[in-house]
Order: C-alpha cells, then structure tokens, then sequence
C-alpha cells in the first residue's frame, strides 16, 4: 500500500529542517552513524505485536522482537513460518503487493516505519535486499552498480562509488578489468556479490538478506557467509536462511519461528518461538520446539 | 552421511560404551583398592595391565565422537551430548591412570600402619560410591544423582584431612615411607571422587545446558 504521496513529495516529508545540506534531504529516517558498535547495539527495529495479513489470512502473528544496530539477525525456521514474510515487511516490500497490511507496530530507529509522512522509496534505500536468486539487470556491471545512487540522485563521485561498492562486495578485483560487460556473464556466485555491491552502492544502514546463497554452491556460499562478517562492520544485516550451520556460524542472534494453528483463524500462521543469541540458539535452546528444529527432528 | 534416525542410534551407543569404559575405570580402582588393603601383587599387577586396554577403549570411543561431530554437525542437545562424552570419557581414563597410581603405591615397600590403612579403606569405599554414582547419572541421565555428587564429596575430602592429620603424627624409622606413600594413595583417591564430581557436573550441563555447572567443575 504505497503512500499515495509518493517518491516526489516524500523526500520533503522526510526532512528534519535542520538541514545543513540541502542538496541531499537528511531523511527523517536518519541515515546510522558509524560510530565502533558494542555487542549490545541500540536497537534499530522495534517490533511489537507485528501481524501481517495478506487478505484476511493472518500470515505473521504477534511478533515482538529488537533487532540491534550493527549486528547480524538470523531468521530461521520451517517453509511457511513467515520469516521471509516479516523480513520483507522490513523495507515496506509488501507495500507493492495489494492486500498485504500490518498490525501492531514496527518502528525503525525510533521512527514508524509505517507512518503516513514516510516514504517508502526512502527506506528502500535505507534497507537494501538482497534476494534469494541473483537479479541483476541486463545492464553492463557498472550499471548495475550505478543504478541505485542514479535514482536516489547522491552527490557522490560515481566512479569511485562503484568501485568502493565492488571492492565492499569483493568482487572489485575479479571485475574491475570489465566493468562494462553486462553482468548476466558473470557466475551465479559473482553475481549476487553483484547484488550485494548493488545494495551497498546505495549507501543503505541495513541490508536484508533472503537466503542469499541458496542458489549457490559451497565456495560461492562460503565467500558470501565471510563477506556478510566483513558487511557487519558497517551495516546491520537480517538474513533468512534454511541453512542451520549458516544461522549458526555468520549471525549474532537468531529468531526461530514456526507455523502453528491460529485459534482466531483456524489456519496456520507465523510466530516467533524463540529469540536469543545465536550461540545460546544452537547449544541449549530453551524452547523445546526450537530444539528440536535445529536439531534436525522436524521440518 | 548417516540419516537422523542413524545419529540418534550412534549417541546411543557411544553413551553406552562410554559407560563400559566407566566400568573398566571402576574395576581398576577397586583392582586398586583391593592391592592397597590386602596386600595383593597380582591385583596390583591386574591394574597396570588393564590401563592398556582401557586406554586402547578411550582412544576409540574419541575417534568415534569426532567422526560423529564431523558428519552430524550437531546443535542443541546433540552438541552438548557428544561434548560431554568427550570429557566424560576423558574423566574416565584419567580415573584410570589415577587408579594404576594406587596400585603402584600398593606394590611398594611401607608400613601399611592400622589406622592409615583404615582411613585409606574408608576414602577407597567411598570413592568407589561416587564413581558408581557418576556412571549412574550418565548412563541413565539422572539429574539428581549427577546433582548430589558433589555434596557427598565433601565427605571424602574430610576424610582424606583426618588421614593427613594422621600421618603428621607419625615418628619413627618407617615414618617416612609410610607419610610418602599412605598420602599418594589418598591424594589418588581424592581425584579419583573429583573426576566424579565432574562427570557429574557435566551431566548436569548436558541435561539442562545451564552454563553454571560447567563453572562448578573447574577445580
């Protein structure tokens, strides 16, 4: 449900007043500072009794979680839990599927990611996506990478911001001799780094991942699993991922959910059983139902 | 790679054999026992040679565990079973070694004095109720036996104080050897109640993954 405000007459809408350089907006949904982060970041999603509905079917239910600055969040669970769901409600994805709306609250760097003045062009720049098959454009590789400053018009110097994108996403070195080749060439591996430097070029504070290696092999998954340690440093990243080990060894904190009957709709929806660090995640879980997910006893 | 159901059906066994391998450790010690208290060469002998064996089993056993980490990748309860396997079967073995320490005491040449002997008999037994105890909560994953074991430890700890209290008042010619080896015994026995303790605690951990009981077996 896009804002009937739209891309044009949002960016006023999202700036502070305060601003000093009024060629780029300050966005009200303040870009992250990069100050070293503690492992107890602030917070940067707040959700609270978070449903999604698509139609009436209540996908998501109830969900309440802090997901912190600077730290990677694993979502895991079973086909139909409704990770992907909530990830994607994350940069307002849905808002381009009708039907689709939220309860409860979600809050972004203290803001309602879902108020009226926001714009949701905005927070996709600020919430990158990473999806599950590579999708880069039919463009040459430096295109791809451009696109995304192009849009959101950033007073950045483009050749260098590709290159810091690429060399970001470590696919400078395999890259930079072809920069203007189309990016349909490169491998599967190459070009989701690709897609990550793409996402990176738009200068975003989170990037979301969905199963991003899924469709990759081993080596491709390993660089990409080392890159999102390297990615933390400077972005907050939430994956989801159906890789056990991959939750367990690349993320800070996971969130395990699951799908069970929704007495208010007879029908299975979403939920969040367990929140915890990852660590306390795979050694002893305390809810017996995420023991027995990742330990390989169901779904 | 071996399916789920197989997995579960491998950590039963190795709990099994972990528990033969306690077995083993507890036969040496009353092998030991048995040589301190009657004087008896061949079940010292017995002792020695049986560390072989038990050494042979240990060394297996942790093959075995590797193996199942590496081609299980195990989380959650899984992990923390075929960790603590891991030191519990090293507690084991170390059992083993302590109790050939007793046997080897035993085969050397002191005055075995009455009430040292006694002291030594009281600390073997209760020695001997621990390790039982131990192999008990591991083999059937008995919370409460593993949690009560370090409790009854302090017995044995006093007991051993009263046999140091002992042997400080001995004088005379066999004095010496007799201090020397009566408190190797008993320095021996009293680790052999600690590996125990600590399978204990390790069990603990294993059942309810309360980090606190791995901070109880530092010692």
């Amino acid at each position: 449900m896009t804002d009937s405000r739209g891309a044009a007459q949002g960016r006023d809408l999202l700036t502070d007043g305060t601003d000093s350089q009024p060629e780029v907006s300050t966005p009200r949904l303040t870009a992250v500072s990069r100050e070293p982060v503690s492992s107890e970041g602030p917070p940067i999603f707040e959700l609270e009794k978070l449903s999604i509905y698509y139609g009436t079917f209540r996908a998501v239910r109830d969900v309440t979680l802090n997901m912190r600055k600077g730290q990677i969040t694993a979502f895991i669970g079973p086909s139909g839990c409704g990770k992907t769901t909530l990830l994607r409600s994350l940069n307002r994805m849905h808002d381009l599927i009708p039907g689709v709306r939220i309860e409860g609250s979600l809050r972004y760097q203290g803001d309602d990611l879902y108020g009226a003045d926001v714009d949701p062009v905005v927070v996709r720049r600020l919430i990158g996506m990473v999806f599950q098959r590579p999708n880069p454009f039919p463009k040459s590789i430096y295109d791809n990478v451009a696109f995304g400053p192009k849009i959101a018009k950033l007073p950045v110097n483009m050749d260098e911001c590709v290159e810091q994108a690429l060399r970001k996403a470590a696919l400078w070195d395999e890259v930079k001799d072809r920069l203007k080749t189309s990016a349909t060439q490169l491998s599967g591996g190459q070009q989701q780094r690709l897609c990550i430097a793409r996402a990176i070029a738009a200068q975003p504070d989170v990037i979301l991942m969905d199963e991003p290696c899924s469709a990759l092999d081993p080596v491709a998954t390993l660089r990409i699993e080392d890159l999102m340690q390297e990615l933390k440093a400077d972005y907050t990243i939430v994956i989801v991922t159906h890789n056990m080990q991959q939750a367990a060894s690349v993320s800070d904190m996971t969130a395990f959910f699951t799908a069970e009957v929704d007495a208010q709709a007879d029908r299975r929806a979403g939920l969040l059983v367990e929140f915890d660090r990852t660590e306390k995640i795979f050694t002893s879980p305390t809810d017996e139902r995420t023991e027995s997910y990742v330990s390989g006893r169901f779904g | 790679m071996a399916t789920r159901g197989q997995f579960r059906e491998d950590q039963e066994m190795l709990r099994v054999d972990v528990d033969a391998l306690g077995l083993m450790a507890e036969r040496a010690v009353t092998g030991a026992m048995q040589a301190l208290l009657g004087d008896d060469q061949s079940a010292a002998d017995e002792v020695v040679a049986g560390d072989d064996r038990l050494d042979a089993l240990f060394v297996v056993l942790e093959e075995r565990a590797y193996a199942l980490v590496a081609q299980q990748a195990p989380v959650a309860a899984d992990l923390r079973f075929l960790m603590s396997s891991l030191r519990v079967m090293a507690d084991y073995e170390k059992t083993g070694d302590r109790a050939v320490a007793v046997a080897k005491s035993a085969l050397a040449d002191w005055d075995r004095e009455p009430t040292a002997i006694a002291l030594l008999g009281r600390m073997g037994d209760l020695a001997l109720t621990l390790l039982g105890s131990a192999r008990d909560a591991w083999l059937h994953q008995d919370l409460y036996v593993a949690s009560d074991l370090k409790r009854r430890d302090d017995v044995l700890d006093g007991t051993f104080r009263e046999l140091i209290a002992h042997l400080l008042t001995q004088q005379g010619p066999g004095a010496p050897s007799l201090v020397l080896h009566a408190h190797a015994a008993g320095r021996n026995l009293e680790r052999i109640a600690d590996h125990a303790v600590i399978i204990g605690e390790r069990v603990s951990y294993m059942l309810t993954g309360d980090p606190s009981a791995l901070a109880a077996e530092i010692r």
